[in-house]
């Protein structure tokens, strides 16, 4: 069960650490230098990506669907995939 | 062992019922988010300039607290599997507080779009913002009650190491209402 405690630390220490990127990445005034010589789209994108990791983790972690096989396994993959993916069509496109 | 089965299951861990009632809010809430990315491409401008408006070190703050909610909720699941029902019910207690600590940020910031006269017919970016955070908030709301419900039966001995699938289906339902939350926070607050 330690180990299960020590997994359960590590997941949420990498969730909140991409949050505060998250959230970093939106202080232009803090990171100005670094957004302002990225293309908007590419931090879209990193934003968009960091999100799917973090939801895939509650998913695989937190709901401990990585001991599941078949359709649900998948579910909220499919989910996180498909929303991301519209989401994605209407800031790109 | 509630992180590392090594025997995969055919079904998500739970009641099967709750998990096609969260596939059905994921549906809701993926239309909402489509729905808002969409109308953005034809109102940019205005998007941007009132995404602005709204204060993301709140939604940081909101984020921590759910993500550590959750935590919570996960470390409670793997203490009632040690039978340890105390242990259980005070990592219940913390991830109610995580809950509780959601709602009161959010409500700051209800308060002071209000006192600014900010209501859903202010634009269309205002009326997607509180319709979409309202309706997580709702989500919460109910959220935190089954936490509640949870940790009073866990208090009463109500499940034990062999016997928890209550717990761990109220457990899921939270995890969802966090993990829509981080789709929320950088769509709404971040992303331009």
């Amino acid at each position: 069960m330690e180990k299960c405690y020590r997994i359960n630390n590590i997941i949420f220490t990498t969730l909140i650490s991409l949050t505060l990127f998250t959230w970093l990445m939106g202080q232009t005034e803090l990171v100005g230098d670094i957004t302002e010589k990225l293309d908007v789209k590419v931090i879209f994108i990193i934003l968009l990506t960091i999100a799917v990791i973090k939801v895939q983790l509650i998913g695989d972690y937190f709901m401990h669907l990585n001991s599941v096989k078949g359709f649900w396994r998948w579910i909220i993959t499919l989910w996180v995939t498909l929303t991301s993916g519209f989401i994605a069509i209407a800031f790109l496109f | 062992m509630y992180l590392q089965e090594t025997i995969k299951t055919k079904y998500p861990p739970g009641d099967l019922a709750l998990w096609i009632f969260i596939c059905a809010e994921l549906l809701v809430f993926g239309v909402f988010f489509a729905a808002y990315a969409f109308t953005r491409t034809s109102n940019i401008e205005l998007f941007n300039q009132y995404q602005a408006t709204l204060n993301a070190d709140l939604a940081l703050l909101n984020t921590i607290a759910l993500l550590t909610s959750s935590y919570f909720v996960v470390s409670a699941i793997i203490a009632i599997k040690e039978n340890q029902q105390q242990k259980s019910t005070r990592f219940l207690l913390l991830a109610i507080l995580g809950g509780i600590t959601f709602l009161a940020l959010k409500m700051t910031e209800y308060s002071h779009h209000m006192s600014e006269g900010i209501n859903l017919t202010t634009n269309l970016f205002y009326m997607f913002y509180l319709s979409l955070t309202f309706f997580h908030f709702m989500h919460v709301i109910l959220g935190v009650m089954i936490l509640i419900v949870l940790w009073v039966n866990t208090r009463k001995g109500a499940y034990t190491a062999t016997e928890h699938t209550g717990l761990v289906s109220g457990g899921a339902y939270w995890h969802m209402v966090d993990l829509v939350w981080l789709i929320l926070f950088p769509l709404i607050y971040i992303m331009r």
